[in-house]
């Protein structure tokens, strides 16, 4: 039997998601092989919609990188962000799905290294959550 | 699959023009020197101070640290300079009451202490309001302990004559700088400053502070300076005591140079004045300015926080620049290259004569709105208004088609969007397109 490869949606803001992604492309970094890239302008831009739709429509996990608190260029995306994370949380909690499902993590725009990283450590934990049950 | 909806068609804005028309709030030294170097470009710039005369903050200044000119002369000439330019106009007593539009057309209301009120529509707007100092936190020393700015006027008053406080001669001056946040180098700099002048008096002087700031050009060279000249340093960890004794106040610290904690000794400064560093709160005027202007106040009360995504003198609106002590306390320097970047700042936006939108730029459409201030509230940019232009929309029942009234809508202002789409992922009504 293959082993689980789960896929992962990744919503990078333009500030610093899309660039570390860049900086982790050009460092040829080891990045998951199931893995779907959506640039936004900023974090605050994400409807909770598009988080749970990512999550209907055949994503095991989603997560986002956003700029780190107060960093944010337009001074409060990822704050707005954080709310709709917490709400997104909360209708998954109630159909059933894991919250680790959905995560944010920040990053910078030099962080290549971390972005590989997370990604890397999301997968080992989504194989071991197993396929996602929603979709 | 599943793809975010950013992109779509792409109804590019009208450019807007922009006149060469400059308000400044706050006349004091960054104001000016805006002004000035503004006016000397052929623009048209207004200058609304809320004192009675110009200057500001640095009227409490005398010596500069790192040049031998006299502050209050310099800053008179400047004055006499500004005063004198013809396209450069001079509201004194003056308040902005009211901001509306964006940039290129702002409409600001001006009122006079004498009730007199002018409405200005200039292009862009510079925030440079200072801040004020105030003597820190109540140290039990008697009346032997003043602030910075009183030693700075103590020494203006005698610069030919030995210093004296209350009659009795000073022989003996003891620095007490307290911890404050690690940017703020004003005490510091006064301090060293003051110091090498008292030492020239005869002084003996000693600066007890916890950290000292030298990371502005110069400083470096001043502290050596003072070392060499004999001024002593000393560092603490506790903060020191004072205890005032008959005719002195003796400050009493724990000898660092003793690595051990234990084996420290006591050491006590013997001195005729003892000088404290110095608070800095916002204007009081700067809250009800940020609600005025529509400005994100910091923190701690100043204007802006520090962001690393935005230059120091910009705004979270496009057009309104910050300058100066009213974003973060700070020494005459560093406020007069703040004020140079907003100069090239401004100089670069009004110059094409024009400014096109060129973001992602948001729009509503005017027909699904459902006049619910979401986006009003949340845009950090200040570009949503609400406008009565939309034929009637989904909301008005009973729906009647091509009737003619008019039915409020948000709108939002291309120029002042920049492009985060917020509002398009909160829109209740999804009425919102992030176009790009
Ligand atoms: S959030 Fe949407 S519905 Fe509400 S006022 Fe703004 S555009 Fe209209
Ligand atoms: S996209 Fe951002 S800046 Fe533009 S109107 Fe919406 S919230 Fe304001």
């Amino acid at each position: 039997m293959s082993i689980f490869d789960p896929k992962i949606v990744a919503f990078c803001c333009e500030q610093s998601g899309v660039p570390a992604a860049e900086m982790a492309k050009t460092l040829k970094l080891k990045m998951p092989d199931n893995l779907e890239l959506v640039p936004v302008p900023c974090s605050g831009r994400i409807e909770t919609l598009y988080l749970l739709k990512a999550l209907e429509s055949g994503a095991d996990g989603v997560v986002v990188f956003a700029c780190y608190e107060e960093n944010c260029r337009y001074l409060q995306g990822n704050i707005r962000l954080k709310g709709r994370v917490g709400y997104a949380k909360q209708i998954m909690a109630k159909i059933g799905l894991e919250s680790e499902r959905l995560e944010i993590f920040h990053v910078a725009t030099n962080s290549g290294v971390k972005f590989t990283e997370i990604l890397m450590q999301k997968v080992d934990q989504l194989r071991q959550l197993g396929p996602n049950p929603a979709k | 699959m599943y793809q975010t909806v950013y992109g779509g068609k792409y109804a590019a804005p009208a450019p807007i023009n922009l006149k060469p028309e400059v308000l400044i709030i706050g006349g004091g030294v960054v104001g000016i020197t805006i002004a000035r170097e503004l006016a000397r470009e052929g623009m048209q710039v207004v200058i609304a101070e809320n004192g009675e005369s110009l200057g500001g903050g640095i009227r409490h200044l005398h010596f500069f640290y790192d040049r031998h000119t006299d502050v209050q002369q310099w800053l008179d000439d400047m004055i006499a300079d500004v005063e004198s330019t013809g396209n450069i106009i001079v509201h004194k007593g003056a308040q902005l009451k009211r901001l509306d539009g964006h940039l290129g057309c702002f409409q600001a209301l001006i009122r006079t202490r004498d009730g007199g009120e002018t409405v200005l529509s200039p292009s862009v707007l510079v925030l440079a309001t200072g801040c004020i100092t105030r003597p820190s936190a109540a140290m039990n020393g008697g009346d032997r302990v003043i602030g910075l700015s009183e030693m700075e006027k103590l020494l203006a008053g005698s610069r030919d004559v030995s210093l004296a406080w209350k009659g009795q001669p000073v022989k003996t001056v003891t620095y007490l700088l307290d911890r404050t946040n690690d940017d703020i180098k004003i005490d510091t700099v006064n301090a060293v400053k003051q110091s090498l002048i008292l030492q020239e008096k005869g002084c003996r002087v000693a600066v007890v502070a916890g950290d000292l700031k030298v990371s502005a050009s110069g400083m470096e060279r001043l502290y050596r300076r003072a070392r060499e000249k004999g001024v002593l340093f000393f560092k603490y960890d506790e903060p020191p005591v004072l205890s005032p004794t008959d005719d002195r106040v003796s400050v009493e610290l724990q000898d660092m140079t003793i690595l051990r904690k234990e084996e420290r000794d006591t050491v006590s400064l013997l001195s005729d004045l003892v000088v404290t560093g110095e608070t800095f709160t916002a204007d009081p005027t700067a809250e009800e300015l940020c609600r005025v202007i529509k400005l994100r106040p910091g923190t701690s009360g100043m204007l802006m926080d520090d962001n690393p995504q935005f230059q120091r003198v910009l705004s979270n609106r496009r057009g309104i620049f910050l300058a100066g002590a009213c974003r973060f306390p700070q020494i005459v320097t560093e406020s007069l290259s703040e004020a140079h970047a907003v100069v090239q700042e401004v100089k670069a936006l009004l110059h094409p004569g024009a400014y096109t939108p060129a973001n992602p730029v948001a729009e509503v459409d005017p027909r699904k709105c459902a006049v619910c201030y979401t986006c009003v509230r949340l845009c950090p940019h200040a570009a949503i208004g609400m406008e009565k232009h939309g034929e009637r929309n989904v909301y008005a029942a009973p729906a009647v088609e091509n009737d003619g009234t008019l039915w409020g809508a948000a709108r939002i202002e291309p120029v002042a969007c920049f492009g985060c789409g917020i509002c398009a992922a909160e829109c209740p009504a999804r009425a919102i397109t992030l176009y790009q």
